[in-house]
């Protein structure tokens, strides 16, 4: 715009700091590129506190980074303290490559870690891994060897993250125990430990786990924040979770979902995970929860009560999930605001829930007709959604369930953004009518 | 209710006035130290900033502030405010430093940070000679020395 500055090197009088941050967001090897533009700039990205190489690259098919590579690369990197290294390794290393490489940056007070072992499952760490007093974050994918030969000091770390890993009892045990400021935990596609036990581990408030066959049993007891996903089958006995205040839950392996109804299985299991839930302020279920539920309350089992004051679910609105709902509805003293998200289940099919009323002698007309007959099976939910009347009449008689089973609650929020692509004509009809004798503020997202 | 209305004036390098809510000043961080620390003044001189750039920063920062305030439709949101961000930051090279500049002085962690991530974009899949080009960097290397550094790791410099 300025005339003046036209044809000004304005990036290179940036100060190091900016010119760092800039070469943060790309991998190191074109940061080593911009060493030849100029002499001011031959040793920018040396000085850089961030590295990353990553030997995949996301388009086409180029050129492997060698050992070689990133050995000559460290011999030449100046930065005293490294914020952020991300080391995808190559292949064809040997054992001693990478823990050179790691005990460089770990020399160097590396924060953020992470460290991908495509090929190597079998990587043993050295000790002072185990040693870092800088580092604060560490991702490991992997890594099925993470046994540490001696006591762990991780004074640092705050967030630890595994994929893909395989891990054992004692060294996870070892592990937690050597990381006193640990904040969040999450494991994403492991195996093992068999036992989670983190009570002694105060700090750590966040955990996340996602489709890992195991743990069986979570032992929590200063954990805030849980979810859990997919985990495993069966769902893992929340020994104790006692500190809880959120907590997300989308248990349910649909695979093998039939097999184990015929058992009673599941309604005891996520009974029983419930009632550790009591406490919990802010809810959320996905998965066909609410289906196993509605069995459990058609079977007449009793329902622990529960303090949440935040409930979201993501449901298709099916007579199937109705009973469970309204049931976890009266059950909750304390519930403010209900989020329910419109969404296509592939949970339990129709025909195998309707199977598996009929061998527990429930009849299933008599089920329904009494009070959930205005609620379609999933099959005709998927019918309904492309007719805009009938999903009108639908919302309507979702909401008058919901306002007849709540007492507390301020704010009924209903998602049909992931259904119906144009649902602006909703609200205009049907809020009015529905807000009258009642306290509940309707709000519709679309 | 009267703290969140209070408002506070932005002084650019020119001397011109800015009105914006404490909510906005407060994404300068820069700002939000000067009122922890009791600066009570209602209006604050920012005077490595001119009147254009400041105008902008305080665009970018009122935008956030609106989108924080909304509750409950997170998902489409955070893709109104990057679709915001995006066009915010397609603006030309001597603009984009100065907002990075700015963003860096007034301490403005997201801006900054889009700033960047711009510039690293632009450079990300350029020869030298283009980068050279597009950022007026002179290049004061003889042909022997540049020869030289690119050796130095020439694994970089393959495709």
């Amino acid at each position: 715009m300025d005339p003046s500055v036209d044809g000004v090197d304005m990036i290179s009088s940036m100060p190091p700091e900016i010119l760092h941050h800039i070469l943060s967001f790309i991998r190191t090897q074109y940061a080593i590129r911009t060493s030849v533009l100029s002499r001011g700039w031959r040793h920018v990205w040396c000085e850089t506190p961030f590295l990353d190489f990553d030997c995949f690259h996301r388009y086409g098919i180029r050129r492997q980074l060698t050992a070689q590579d990133i050995s000559q690369t460290l011999i030449l990197y100046r930065a005293p303290k490294i914020t952020s290294c991300h080391l995808r390794m190559p292949r064809n290393l040997r054992e001693h490559e990478m823990n050179s490489w790691i005990e460089f940056v770990v020399s160097r007070n590396v924060e953020k870690l992470s460290l991908f072992f495509d090929c190597y499952p079998n990587h043993v760490f050295e000790k002072i891994f185990y040693l870092s007093s800088s580092l604060k974050q560490l991702c490991i994918w992997h890594c099925d060897m993470m046994i540490p030969g001696c006591t762990v000091s991780l004074k640092s770390l705050r967030k630890l993250k595994l994929w893909d890993c395989h891990l054992y009892d004692e060294s996870v045990a070892n592990i937690l125990s050597g990381s006193p400021v640990l904040e969040t935990l999450r494991l994403d596609y492991c195996t093992g430990p068999q036992r989670l036990d983190l009570s002694k581990s105060p700090s750590l408030r966040r955990l996340k786990i996602l489709w890992c066959p195991g743990p069986t049993e979570i032992v929590a007891p200063h954990v805030h924040y849980l979810s859990l996903s997919n985990s495993s089958e069966p769902p893992p006995t929340l020994v104790d979770v006692s500190s809880l205040t959120e907590a997300s839950i989308d248990i349910i392996d649909s695979v093998n979902l039939c097999r184990l109804l015929n058992a009673d299985f599941l309604q005891t299991m996520v009974l029983k995970m419930l009632a550790k839930l009591q406490n919990v302020k802010r809810l959320t279920f996905t998965g066909p929860i609410l289906e196993i539920l509605s069995l459990a309350e058609l079977h007449g089992v009793p329902f622990p009560t529960f303090k949440v004051e935040t409930l979201t679910v993501e449901t298709n609105f099916t007579r199937y999930v109705i009973p469970g709902l309204a049931r976890l509805l009266q059950n909750s003293p304390e519930l403010k605001m209900l989020i329910a998200h419109a969404g296509y289940q592939v949970g339990i099919q129709d025909r195998d829930l309707d199977r598996y009323m009929d061998s527990e002698g429930l009849n299933r007309d008599e089920c329904w007709r009494s009070k959930y007959e205005v609620f379609p099976t999933s099959l005709e939910f998927c019918r309904m959604i492309r007719c805009k009347d009938e999903m009108w009449k639908l919302m309507a008689s979702f909401m008058e369930m919901v306002i007849r089973n709540v007492k507390t609650l301020e704010t009924l929020v209903v998602g049909l953004e992931y259904v119906v692509s144009d649902a602006r004509w909703f609200g205009l009809q049907m809020i009015p009518t529905l807000s009258n004798n009642n306290n509940v503020s309707i709000v519709l997202k679309r | 209710m009267s703290e969140s209305n209070k408002k506070i004036s932005l002084i650019s390098s020119e001397g011109e006035a800015f009105e914006v809510s404490e909510a906005v000043a407060r994404e300068f961080e820069i700002v939000a130290h000067m009122l922890e620390d009791g600066c009570s003044g209602s209006s604050i001189p920012i005077t490595t900033v001119d009147s254009n750039i400041l105008g902008k920063v305080i665009e970018y920062c009122t935008k956030h502030v609106e989108v924080g305030n909304v509750e409950g439709n997170s998902e489409k949101a955070e893709k109104d405010l990057e679709e915001f961000d995006k066009r915010f930051i397609a603006v030309e090279m001597n603009t984009l430093f100065s907002l990075i500049l700015a963003a860096n002085y007034l301490n403005v962690k997201g801006l900054l940070n889009i700033g960047c991530q711009k510039v690293a974009d632009t450079i990300k899949d350029m020869k030298p000679e283009e980068v050279r080009s597009i950022f007026n960097i002179e290049n004061d290397y003889t042909p022997a020395e540049e020869e030289v550094v690119r050796k130095e790791n020439e694994w970089a410099f393959q495709p």
